[in-house]
């Protein structure tokens, strides 16, 4: 064991392998801080030129990409409020919260080097978990991953904030729309709407970026500020020092949630995109003080961070003890260890060990370079929080746009993006929690599919007396328990007014705006209805999650609404007031415009193309909504233009959407001209 | 007369110069649409197929590869009949869903026929089983039902699968719903079902080092006159037998019947375009020569065939292109009795 631990880092220290791990350290924090690309482009883009390498080095540069990016996406989970990957989302909660308050630098501190101890962690379990771990993955089949899946569900309890009944809700309409697209028992599509955009399933990214991303940055631009929003100091590399102190203070969090993500990671099908709502919602239910959560606790950004770096470690056993790739990007490094004639299973245990721990060492080397160079710039990358709002839009836009469309390269991406994003912002202005929306949407596929899956294997619920299942329903139960205590000592603690102000946990989104809060009842109203009425006409088992989300749901809306009227009465009044109040305010007003500026550009591309319609959008935000002129906005247009031509079509090779005009523009160019540039 | 001749033959080079310009994809870029996400096992097929191409194209353009994923794997061919550029700049590197065709499946626009055919390869098959359950052909009519872990019962590959084990009169239960071949294999791993229906490269990445599990039998492909042909040496492990010889062991005689007629007519016409590389339709006929010829050129380039077996396995078996035309154009004419055993298969 030691001699080939010893050989796997010696197979790293050559100065071909070193100059690749750091190639693959820098694409992968590119990567990771651009919302929406990730980690398995990167390593799809670098796949083709690792077939004539060396293996030490193929493995080297794809796993430096696969290990960092989830380093680096911390940076526009705490700067922007938008998620960098799937599996930063919840720093988001209380990340953002941080860099508002002018605390990025600290955040950043605490976030990397719980990533590097994360990843380092990983990396160990990895090695040691090898040769024995083999029997426990083997346990957890179908009826295991459901009640796994149930756990992280439960979850969801320490994500509702001040009202349980939204939190459930939006639990509920986060399970429904995960059942868009084909069945899995029967070749039905469900809610397709007769768009073979949603015959496969609604797509993560363009529905998390809706939710989270968009709002986020509307806020930036309607509230006419800079992200933070205090005295512009970033503290500098105090607060960078305060952050890793923050780490070191709470390194027994940092062991849990790394141990969370680890043990998460290697079940096939779980993934990086759950891991840090675990992790989060953890860290908030072992808290004894955990009414900051939600506003900026760095106890929350200490524990998804650990988490979702642990995780690629863990999902590596059993892509190479057995070859059973547990995500797209754990596929991609199969394909390239088999491109490199390593076959995984035994023979990377025995006599290819030495391979096995170089990529051990990979892990770890790239995870705490990564998070020493993140380190050594975030004092400057912190500077960006305090920064006009409106030179940050424009171009954080363009990668939320392209960030969505990369995913199918379809209209429906960004039509998704879209009505997510109003769904996002009337949530956020209506008080209605997002994380269990997104929460639910990522565990409800699998929890479908492993009922079903157990349901037939075991041909009924025989499976429930399984040990593994039986632990797993004790923790559902304490977790529920626990969740019911503290919503009991919470509504204690509204007694006392000061008290009063924190009960929102985790819940940061309280403009509460009466209105638009009824508007979002009346949006999940109408779509629980449809689907009922809808998914009467299916099969028992096609239909059974759909209702099994939207019944208890509709009747949690009637007791909502039921206590509504009550608290409201009399209603027209009300309403009139209320009406009145949300018309006249400048954010709704603005938010209004703000999608119309959209719309318009959505046009815009639908005639000219993508390339077009994008830079239009960059420059009319600078000139219309930041008030600048001249060379500084010709300077901007032109960088978006430039990444948009030279990283997106270039590198990436995206499929551009075919605009109606543009036969009539290729006609009028010259000859001789890149019609590829403009269309 | 002579003055004539000159002028006819110099007018006939000047039109094969001018068409060979046409052919001529210099300085063009060819973009190949695949039909799966980037990173997906089929991704890479398409990608390896994509960096070999441009070599084969007179010309040598650049040749990328764009995902466009969707509908079911709908979308990509959607995008190629209605969009496509016609000049040979745009193919698709996707799977022709025939039964989804047949069925009318929601979200499928393309017409199959219409489209220019460059080129068709059929994946080697096999079932595989836990050898603790199937280490016999006797094991497949034991008494208690061996369970099959399927993609779903519409799935054409499972529908094939279904159809070898109707054939064999096999004692077996389907549980579909598993999302591929890399579920089924971990729950074969696990023992929570026996068996599934592989492609040849699945079966290698997921088994090719394991005891656990291994072929039972592969399914061979069929000459025109319906008799199967030998698979080519190497593919499968030594030993594993066809699924015609598994029959004559438990029946003493060949395989024969309604179940057989319909699973070598689904072998045949069904099964033999899992990878399909389609044009837009209405494209100049050279052009569409120009680029069967390319695709011919690149199947049988040794350094994407080495390319292919470091990266995935064994390739899969590619067609001519008369064979591919004729999949093409005639995978709906199903006779009355299959269209009926595949009713019943799917009723169950």
């Amino acid at each position: 064991m030691i001699g080939p631990l010893f050989d796997g880092v010696l197979l790293l220290l050559d100065w071909s392998t070193l100059g690749y791990l750091f190639l693959g350290i820098l694409v992968g924090i590119w990567l990771g801080a651009v919302p929406g690309l990730g980690g398995a482009l990167g390593i799809v883009l670098a796949l083709p030129f690792t077939f004539s390498m060396d293996a030490p080095d193929a493995i080297a540069l794809l796993l430096a990409i696969y290990a960092v990016t989830s380093t680096s996406d911390t940076i526009s989970s705490v700067l922007l409020g938008i998620p960098g990957t799937a599996s930063s989302q919840a720093t988001v909660l209380d990340g953002y919260p941080l860099a508002q308050q002018g605390q990025a630098a600290r955040a950043f501190g605490a976030a990397f080097t719980v990533s590097a101890f994360g990843g380092v962690f990983g990396a160990i379990v990895l090695a040691v978990s090898l040769p024995i771990i083999m029997p426990i993955i083997l346990k957890f089949n179908n009826p295991e991953l459901f009640m796994l899946g149930l756990v992280g569900l439960v979850m969801v309890a320490s994500l509702t904030g001040a009202s349980i009944a939204k939190g459930l809700i939006a639990a509920a309409f986060g399970l429904l729309i995960s059942t868009v697209g084909y069945a899995d028992d029967a070749a039905i599509p469900r809610f397709w709407i007769g768009q073979s955009y949603l015959l496969d399933e609604l797509p993560l990214v363009p529905v998390v970026l809706g939710l989270f991303a968009l709002p986020e940055i509307m806020d930036l631009a309607l509230r006419n500020t800079s992200i933070a929003k205090g005295v512009p100091d970033t503290g500098g590399f105090a607060q960078l020092r305060q952050g890793i102190g923050d780490a070191f203070r709470n390194w027994w969090l940092a062991v849990r949630c790394s141990a969370i993500g680890v043990y998460v990671g290697m079940i096939p099908g779980l993934g990086g995109a759950v891991v840090d709502w675990i992790a989060y919602g953890h860290a908030v239910q072992s808290s004894k003080d955990n009414e900051n959560f939600g506003k900026g606790d760095i106890r929350g950004v200490i524990a998804p961070e650990a988490a979702n770096n642990a995780v690629r470690g863990g999902a590596l056993i059993p892509t190479v003890a057995f070859g059973i790739p547990g995500s797209a990007m754990n596929a991609l490094l199969l394909s390239a260890l088999l491109i490199q004639g390593l076959q995984p299973g035994k023979a990377m245990l025995t006599t290819n060990l030495d391979i096995t721990f170089s990529m051990v060492w990979a892990i770890a080397i790239a995870n705490i370079v990564a998070a020493g160079l993140l380190m050594l710039w975030s004092n400057g990358i912190s500077k960006l929080a305090f920064i006009s709002g409106h030179l940050v839009v424009p171009g954080v836009m363009l990668f939320i746009l392209m960030g969505a469309w990369t995913t199918n390269a379809a209209p429906g991406d960004w039509i998704t993006l879209l009505i997510f994003g109003a769904i996002g912002f009337s949530m956020k202005r209506g008080g209605w929690p997002r994380p269990p929306v997104i929460l639910a949407f990522v565990l409800g596929g699998m929890i479908e599919n492993s009922f079903l899956l157990s349901w037939k294997i075991h041909e009924g619920l025989g499976w429930l007396n399984r040990p593994i299942v039986l632990v797993l329903l004790a923790i559902i139960v304490l977790t529920l328990g626990l969740s019911i205590r503290s919503g009991f000592r919470m509504r204690q603690s509204r007694q006392d007014p000061e008290a009063k102000q924190s009960s929102n946990l985790s819940d940061a989104d309280a403009d509460a705006d009466p209105l638009l809060s009824v508007a979002v009842w009346l949006m999940m109203f109408a779509v629980f209805v449809a689907a009922i009425w809808i998914s009467t006409d299916w099969p028992v088992l096609v239909a059974a999650m759909p209702m099994l989300a939207a019944a208890p749901a509709l009747m949690l809306l009637a007791v909502m609404a039921a206590n509504g009227l009550w608290q409201s009465r009399p209603l027209g009044p009300w309403l009139s007031r209320h009406a009145a109040i949300s018309t006249a305010d400048p954010i709704n007003r603005r938010a209004v415009a703000f999608f119309a500026y959209l719309g318009a550009m959505l046009l815009v591309a639908v005639l000219v193309g993508q390339k077009i319609a994008i830079v239009a959008f960059v420059l009319a935000y600078l000139v219309r909504w930041g008030g600048y002129r001249g060379g500084r906005v010709a300077l901007y247009g032109l960088a978006c233009w430039a990444v948009l031509i030279l990283f997106y079509d270039r590198i990436v090779h995206i499929f551009w959407f075919r605009p109606v005009l543009g036969p009539a523009i290729s006609a009028i160019l010259p000859d001789w001209f890149p019609v590829w540039l403009v269309i | 007369m002579k003055l004539k001749t000159i002028l006819t033959a110099g007018a006939a080079v000047l039109f094969s110069a001018i068409a060979a310009q046409a052919q001529d994809l210099a300085g063009k870029t060819v973009t190949i649409m695949v039909d799966v996400p980037a990173g997906s096992g089929g991704d890479l097929h398409g990608r390896i197929f994509a960096k070999n191409l441009g070599a084969h194209i007179p010309g040598n353009p650049d040749v990328i590869v764009v995902n466009k994923p969707g509908g079911g794997g709908a979308t990509a061919m959607n995008t190629v009949f209605e969009q496509g550029a016609k000049d040979g700049t745009m193919l698709c590197y996707c799977g022709l869903d025939a039964a989804g065709v047949i069925a009318g499946a929601p979200g499928i626009r393309y017409v199959p026929e219409e489209m220019a055919h460059i080129g068709s390869a059929a994946d080697s098959l096999a079932f595989v089983a836990r050898t603790d359950r199937v280490g016999k052909a006797e094991d497949l009519r034991g008494d208690e039902a061996i369970l099959i872990g399927g993609r779903g019962k519409a799935v054409s590959m499972d529908i094939f699968g279904n159809l070898g084990l109707k054939v064999l009169e096999a004692n077996y239960r389907y549980i579909g719903g598993f999302g591929g071949f890399s579920k089924i294999a971990a729950a074969m791993l696990a023992d929570e079902v026996h068996a599934g229906h592989a492609g040849l490269s699945g079966f290698v990445r997921f088994f090719g080092d394991n005891d656990t599990a291994k072929p039972v039998y592969y399914h061979p492909f069929f000459d025109t006159d319906g008799a199967p042909l030998p698979p080519r040496e190497g593919i499968f492990p030594d030993g594993v037998p066809s699924i015609v010889d598994v029959y004559t062991e438990l029946n003493g005689e060949e395989p024969s019947g309604d179940w057989w007629d319909t699973y070598v007519w689904y072998r045949s016409n069904i099964m033999s375009a899992g990878i399909a590389v389609t044009a837009p339709p209405g494209m100049e006929p050279a052009i569409v020569e120009m680029l069967q010829q390319a695709f011919q050129d690149t199947v049988n380039d040794p350094a994407y065939l080495e390319e292919y077996r470091a990266a995935i396995g064994e390739p899969p078996f590619f067609n001519s292109t008369a064979l591919t035309e004729k999949i093409f154009t005639s995978f709906r004419n199903a006779p009355e009795a299959v269209n009926a055993k595949l009713e019943e298969l799917l009723a169950e």
